[in-house]
């Protein structure tokens, strides 16, 4: 299951969302989401720190582009999003 | 693994306070109406529209109590909740609405994956 995450990672989406998040599912960041590039240690990079995108246009909408590289995350452009939502059956947005 | 089946409605704010319960609820009676298993979900503060001692609306707002029990009659007989929500709301499933039924939290992923469709709300 692919979970579209458009909150903070403060926000109550951003925690409900963890709880749902299962085995072999990926977790796209966009929108305020991607402001979880400048905390290292959120609760989503503990759990799945290798399937969890961000979505290239809105970090750099949102000038988190050093974020993003200094924590060597993997973010992906709207092409890379939409083959992200071709991969899984299902999909949950978490807004 | 059964084939994933239907809709999932997840309900995650609470009545009058937004309309998002409201379009929530209307988007599951119509789902129902056209013949689709549908199943609810509330977690967070949605669990606030589960309580059967609910009024009849905040001053001005429409209830959500009459609603909630119209969703028997479009057969959408489970609602479901989590304990670990319930909890951090400090509600015991007695408060609730006698339809609900609560899940762990640990098997939030798995009951997830059995719906085709989820909508949150």
């Amino acid at each position: 299951m692919l979970h579209i995450l458009t909150k903070a990672p403060d926000s109550d989406a951003a925690q409900q969302m963890l709880q749902a998040v299962g085995e072999n599912d990926a977790i796209i960041l966009t929108e305020a989401g991607v402001q979880a590039a400048l905390h290292s240690e959120w609760g989503g990079f503990q759990l799945h720190s290798a399937r969890i995108f961000l979505l290239a246009e809105d970090v750099t909408a949102w000038g988190l582009d050093d974020a993003v590289a200094s924590q060597a995350l993997t973010a992906v452009d709207i092409d890379g999003f939409i083959a992200l939502t071709e991969q899984h059956v299902q999909t949950v947005t978490w807004y | 693994m059964t084939e994933p089946n239907g809709l999932l409605v997840i309900i995650r704010h609470a009545p009058y306070a937004s309309n998002l319960l409201r379009e929530g609820l209307d988007t599951a009676l119509v789902a129902a109406a056209f013949g689709q298993p549908v199943d609810l979900l509330f977690l967070g503060q949605g669990i606030m529209a589960l309580l059967h001692e609910q009024g009849n609306g905040a001053p001005g707002q429409k209830a959500s109590r009459p609603t909630m029990d119209m969703l028997e009659m479009y057969d959408i007989e489970r609602l479901w909740t989590s304990q670990e929500a319930l909890q951090a709301l400090e509600l015991e499933p007695s408060q609730l609405l006698g339809s609900v039924e609560v899940l762990e939290a640990k098997r939030l992923p798995d009951f997830l994956k059995s719906y085709s469709q989820i909508l949150n709300f």
